[in-house]
């Protein structure tokens, strides 16, 4: 089974999981485009827990797994770029956690801040490419002169830049709220 | 870089850096820290995993080549010990105004 959702905090998108467990909706993968996919199965308890990371190359991705898998924390869903990093807890222990500090817990919406800043900034710099290309292909500019076509890029471009913007807004605000507790 | 800009360390911090005075992993760190402390402070991986990141990034801990080539290993630097004894000072400092408060010192 597929279920399109969007989190705004980690704290729901793992409770949603978890839920989704006692339902006997076992949670398999999260792609990129936000489709969480799910195998039928038994109804039980699962202790799923969300870290927000993005590397570099293979080598520290593949050592960061095996830390976590050291402390008892299986990889289940998640590449070197995509950001949110699923695990589950190997021993189902409910109470066990990835963090044991507040701060480190918090640390996760500002890695995700950081990357979708520096996504809306590549985005916006593209645009501008874009149109740069517009205004010397035609030498009578006018949005009329340009076929239809070709300004699909640049839609998409601009959905993709106000998606990241929104959802800034919103994760920005549940960080702040986090750091005042 | 001035290193007192670094202070308070979180416990976390200070107890990492401790355990690192002996070279080791990060699931050895834990197993360590878990024993200094008497059983009262058990880092989390996603916790020890950004720690060390950021201890390594601010060249307070090093990663030492080893055998097991999966698992880095790292241990505390000039640097760090540096910070733990400036850390300890001030705590010091703190321990020695409570007892003067508590003796009825004015």
């Amino acid at each position: 089974m597929k279920q399109f959702k969007i989190f705004d905090e980690f704290d729901k998108e793992e409770a949603y999981l978890n839920s989704m467990a006692k339902k006997g909706y076992i949670f398999k993968k999260c792609s990129n485009l936000g489709f969480y996919h799910f195998l039928e199965g038994e109804k039980q308890n699962l202790n799923i827990r969300i870290d927000y990371r993005v590397f570099n190359n293979k080598r520290d991705f593949e050592e960061y797994k095996i830390m976590f898998n050291d402390f008892g924390w299986e990889h289940i869903s998640g590449t070197a770029y995509s950001g949110n990093q699923y695990f589950l807890c190997k021993d189902n222990g409910a109470n066990n956690d990835i963090f044991s500090s507040k701060e480190s817990s918090t640390s996760r919406y500002k890695r995700l801040l950081k990357i979708f800043f520096i996504n809306i900034i590549l985005l916006i710099s593209y645009c501008f490419t874009i149109l740069e290309c517009y205004w010397y292909n035609g030498s009578n500019f006018s949005i009329s002169s340009i076929e239809l076509w070709s300004w699909i890029p640049l839609i998409i471009f601009i959905t993709m830049i106000l998606f990241y913007g929104i959802r800034i807004i919103l994760v920005y605000k549940k960080y702040k709220n986090k750091l005042k507790y | 870089m001035n290193l007192s800009k670094k202070l308070p360390l979180t416990e976390t911090t200070y107890y990492i850096l401790l355990a690192l005075h002996q070279e080791g992993h990060g699931y050895a760190i834990m197993q360590r820290v878990e024993e200094l402390s008497g059983g009262k402070v058990r880092i989390a991986a996603g916790t020890m995993y950004g720690a060390l990141d950021n201890l390594l990034k601010q060249n307070l801990i090093i990663s030492i080549p080893s055998q097991d080539t999966r698992r880095k290993i790292y241990k505390i630097s000039t640097s760090g010990i540096e910070l733990i004894d400036l850390e300890v000072n001030r705590l010091k400092n703190l321990i020695s105004a409570y007892k003067f408060i508590k003796k009825g010192g004015s």
